[in-house]
């Protein structure tokens, strides 16, 4: 589903050049649930950004659903990814001006279903993640863990293929934490790849391997199993 | 997916009240001031386009050139327009409009009225001009002699509701019977009138003689021709040269006058600003006026930007999240413009109730009496909904721009929006802004110094405590002595002079002959009839010889006083003795009257500022009734006692007539009425501008004082103080107001020299009306940004560093 070939980023500003990710290469299948793991400042959301297709890749290949998309302009990396990737993120990024509601139905507004259909759908999802009774409050009338909630809604109302998740629980205490993990496993067992960026092991636990980035390559690539009882046995 | 815009369009508007409000309120007035403009600028434009036929109808005008300069009339002889009728194959029909008083006594029954705008007409008026008729027909209305049509408003005051159709009105000393009631005529008239008299109402001899002799040289009548349907005006114009030289320049050829006759038509007589033109207009005023609209509406809009891009930092992490939600940049600059435009139609919505409200002060001010229900007239909707689309781009295109072009990887991590090179566009925006108040307050400022200076310009003779009374008809003015033997017997009143012509009103101006250094030359001269105490009474100088002596009979009608202008142009030197000016000529050119020199006076302004001090003399009648007005002098702060007391000797001593007393001021002040006019405007515009431009730099002091709080921290943690975060801050602004000073200031320099020109008599340009503008845009400038400035260099760097 997701394959990059030597994917390489490099910040440059007038005197200074940072290479935030070098050579990078790695395949995600369809249903995988993967977590990308390191230290502040090794290329994480730098990596998150081009799987997401928010920013091209300096050099290098990024296959995405078999295209070669490293090479597409703004316009065309946001008509593949609206279809096909939803956002989670660690500050929930909700619009404040807009209804729980109103939150949940923009990327479908933009892939321009009927108002009808939205609703449908809309509610659909409000319902499945139980937060349908705060359909018409706004953001900053939620706690986090809500709000987080609505986040997720937002990110699978256009049944997207792949789920990007940006430190989901950053700002969640553990039950809320844990409530969103539980969501994010059932939407990957359902057949959703996820893709999750944390500093959190306990978060990483949820998914089947770990990505470990360090100064921008990868370091290693495990079954989240063995990590687990290694982390465990760590702790 | 346009409900979802305007949801978060409002609630964003909502959101972030105060400066939505300022945006609002700023754009509303921007919006009220170009419509209010708008509407000026379709009236002034709309002129005379209510007659049926106004394509076809032209005015004929006349050009005089003699001696070097050329008179240019809007009034023409009286048998012009036989004489083209018949000469002209074009010409379908004309009517000729002859005013024979400004204003007349009306009498109806036992009411009397002082009027003005009655008017003798051809009876063919209504066949050149429609009117509608409220009564009678304009069949045969006009055709008998001592008949009159009125408008509906006359007949309303005069009769009520009887029928006026038949009823006998008295004007003047005659008598007239009403055939018919018209329609007001809209205010959009060059030539308004309330009643129209028949022309064969007046001497015969007179407007239907074709004496070339006589009346091919008395200009007292306005012709208006229509011309056939399908006949180009300007081939029309082409073939007027000959005409002159058919049948009025063998009779200037005596004077060394040559005439030309030329046609405007009628929808452009309203801006053909000529000598003797009525109810001009000025198109540069409209331009002017158009122009500061524009610049107002274009400063509001700034405001919408600037606070707009200022807010961009605080609307980075919804325009990430619309685009990473699958927004195209597309419908994200449709989001922000529908934003604009919704902001647009709010302030539309505002500025209506505006302009409700400044309507009467505008009315005042313009002189003008529109009402609300004008808004709807015409195309003004129209103009209106384009207005304020404009206003919306204007406002919105620049931040949609900036705004849709995020990049959306940013907020990923919540980082926000930072603005590139520092915000150039915006302080480009804010130069821009204070440029324009700068130039509209220096502009304001000029006109503010030229008009107090035309004020206070001493006129070479006095005018304080002077009214004049002006005497109509051959009788009252014979027995003007008796007049002023009464009004002598207050003891509040000082002086008197008798006059043909007052300071400031019209003079006669008569071909002469003089000798100048041994050849003798044609020129003109201005002429007035003055008794002995004309400039004592007045105040002005003799300088040279002496002036009239009461004692010498040949003084009377045979010497003239000259002034010192027609000293110099006739090139007298200084010496005058034995100068003799010739006048009068009958048609062999032989002068019929001659005049000695006995003195010269120094120059004062005998006609309005308008004009220059031209050559004049001073003649002492042989008869009183030469003289037109009686000029009083009165004890100073008594005018509200000496008025009424001329009030009712004047009415006792003519009873045919409302007295007409004015003060000797009148003429001087009158003449720059528009002048002032358009400087109340400007000063207006003005302020409404500064008050925009500083209530955007208000907005966005706090914009760009709440992204630099890191900065400000930062600075204070390493020992900045307070005071010097402060002149840091300062620095900053005075920097874009002297950029916009330098960028102001010779546009400001060209654009009022420009003006000034306009007047015969001016202030000199001077560098001090800039300098006072960029003060007072300075001090304002630092008062309203050291609100904000002053709250940020108080904040305790502990909590503006934990804030970032």
């Amino acid at each position: 589903m997701i394959r990059t070939v030597e994917l390489t980023k490099v910040f440059r500003t007038e005197e200074v050049e940072t290479t935030a990710l070098n050579k990078v290469s790695f395949g995600i299948n369809e249903g995988e649930f993967v977590a990308i793991m390191g230290p502040s400042g090794c290329g994480k959301s730098t990596l998150l950004n081009i799987l997401g297709l928010l920013d091209n890749p300096s050099d290098g290949q990024y296959f995405f659903l078999d295209h070669e998309v490293s090479g597409y302009s703004e316009k065309q990396r946001a008509n593949l990814r609206k279809r096909n990737i939803g956002f989670v993120f660690q500050n929930f990024n909700l619009i404040d001006e807009l209804s729980v509601f109103e939150n949940v139905e923009l990327p479908l507004i933009y892939l321009g279903y009927s108002s009808s259909e939205r609703r449908q759908r809309v509610e659909e999802v409000l319902e499945q993640m139980q937060i349908m009774h705060r359909k018409n409050h706004f953001p900053l009338q939620l706690s986090g863990g809500q709000q987080q909630r609505v986040a997720v809604c937002r990110a699978v109302v256009a049944k997207p293929h792949i789920i990007l998740a940006d430190e989901p629980t950053g700002n969640l205490d553990s039950t809320h934490g844990d409530e969103v993990m539980n969501l994010l496993e059932s939407l990957n067992k359902n057949g959703t790849t996820i893709i999750m960026v944390t500093h959190s092991q306990r978060d990483a636990s949820y998914a089947q391997r770990i990505i470990r980035l360090f100064d921008g390559q990868i370091v290693t690539e495990d079954k989240s199993t063995e990590f687990v009882l290694t982390a465990a046995a760590a702790q | 997916m346009y409900r979802n815009y305007l949801i978060s369009a409002l609630r964003s508007i909502r959101q972030s009240s105060l400066y939505s409000a300022i945006s609002i309120f700023c754009l509303a007035t921007g919006i009220t001031g170009a419509i209010l403009v708008s509407l000026y600028v379709n009236h002034e434009l709309s002129y005379d386009t209510h007659y049926d036929d106004h394509q076809r109808i032209i005015r004929i005008e006349g050009v005089y050139d003699m001696a070097g300069a050329s008179y240019h009339l809007a009034a023409t002889p009286f048998p012009l327009a036989f004489a083209m009728m018949e000469d002209y194959a074009e010409v379908e029909n004309f009517v000729r409009f002859f005013m024979r008083e400004e204003e007349v006594m009306v009498r109806s029954g036992e009411s009397e009225y002082l009027e003005s705008g009655f008017v003798l007409a051809d009876s063919t008026v209504f066949d050149v001009f429609s009117h509608s008729f409220v009564h009678g027909s304009p069949e045969g209305a006009l055709s008998a002699p001592n008949t009159i049509v009125i408008s509906r408003s006359l007949a309303e005051k005069y009769f009520g509701n009887e029928p006026s159709i038949g009823k006998t009105l008295r004007v003047g000393d005659e008598n007239y019977s009403v055939t018919g009631v018209i329609e007001d005529l809209p205010d959009n008239t060059h030539f308004r009138y309330d009643a129209l008299i028949s022309m064969s109402s007046a001497d015969a001899d007179l407007v239907y003689s074709n004496d070339p002799e006589l009346y091919w040289n008395i200009n007292i009548n306005y012709t208006y021709i229509l011309l056939h349907q399908g006949s180009s005006i300007e081939e029309f114009v082409g073939k007027l040269p000959g005409f002159a030289d058919k049948y009025a320049n063998p009779m200037g050829d005596v004077f060394g006058a040559s005439a030309t006759f030329l046609a405007t038509p009628l929808r452009e007589t309203h801006f053909n600003n000529i000598m003797m033109a009525q109810g001009t207009g000025d198109r540069s005023t409209l331009l002017i006026l158009s122009l500061v609209a524009l610049f107002l509406v274009l400063i509001a809009a700034i405001n919408y930007t600037n606070l707009a891009t200022a807010r961009a930092a605080k609307r980075s992490r919804e325009i990430g999240i619309r685009k990473v939600t699958g927004a195209s940049r597309k419908q994200l600059l449709v989001q922000f413009l529908a934003e604009s435009m919704l902001v647009a139609f709010i302030s539309l919505v505002l500025s209506i109730f505006l302009a409700e409200i400044l309507l009467p002060f505008f009315n005042t001010i313009a002189n003008t009496s529109f009402s609300l229900a004008d808004f709807l007239k015409g195309t003004l909707p129209v103009q209106i909904l384009f207005i304020t689309v404009f206003t919306g781009l204007a406002a919105g295109i620049y931040p949609a721009l900036i705004l849709s072009n995020m990049n959306p990887s940013l907020i990923v991590k919540g980082l926000i929006y930072r603005e590139s090179k520092k915000g150039l566009m915006r302080k480009a925006l804010v130069v821009f802004q204070f440029a324009i108040s700068i130039l509209l307050v220096s502009g304001t400022f000029t006109v503010q110094q030229q008009m107090s200076f035309l004020r206070e310009k001493p006129l070479g003779f006095e005018k304080e405590n002077r009214v004049s009374i002006t005497l109509h008809g051959s009788g009252p003015r014979s027995s003007i002595e008796t007049l002023e033997q009464r009004v002598m017997q207050n003891p509040l009143v000082i002086g008197t002079t008798k006059a043909f012509s007052v300071p400031g009103g019209e003079h006669n101006v008569n071909a002469v002959r003089i000798d100048s250094d041994g050849i003798m030359q044609e020129t003109f001269i201005a002429v007035n009839y003055v008794d002995l105490n004309y400039i004592d009474n007045l105040g002005i100088r003799l300088i040279r010889g002496r002036y009239f002596d009461p004692g010498m009979r040949s003084d009377i009608a045979q010497t003239a006083v000259i002034n010192e202008t027609a000293m110099n142009k006739f090139g007298w030197g200084d010496n005058i003795a034995g100068k003799q000016i010739h006048m009068q000529f009958d048609q062999e050119g032989n002068p019929q009257t001659t005049l000695r020199v006995i003195g010269v006076v120094e120059d004062f302004h005998f006609l309005s500022l308008t004009n220059p001090v031209d050559p004049m003399m001073l003649i002492l009648p042989e008869s009183p009734s030469s003289f037109r007005h009686l000029i009083v002098q009165y004890e100073a702060g008594e005018k509200e006692q000496v008025i009424p007391f001329l009030d009712s000797e004047t009415r006792d001593f003519d009873q045919s007539r409302i007295p007409v007393i004015s003060s000797l001021e009148k003429g001087f002040i009158e003449e720059f009425e528009s002048d002032q006019r358009l400087g109340k405007i400007f000063a207006i515009f003005s302020l409404v501008t500064i008050m925009i431009s500083f209530a955007g730099l208000f907005g966005l002091s706090s914009f760009m004082l709440e992204q630099r709080k890191k900065e400000i921290g930062i600075r204070k943690v390493l020992g900045s103080s307070a005071g010097g975060v402060l002149i840091m801050l300062y620095r900053e602004f005075s920097w874009l107001i002297l950029i916009a000073v330098i960028i102001a200031a010779p546009l400001s320099w060209y654009l009022m020299s420009r003006w000034l020109e306009n007047f015969t008599f001016h202030i000199d340009m001077s560098l001090v009306p800039l300098l006072w503008s960029a003060v007072t845009a300075f001090l304002i400038a630092m008062l309203t940004v050291s609100y904000h400035s002053l709250r940020a260099a108080a904040l305790n760097p502990a909590d503006s560093l934990r804030a970032e």
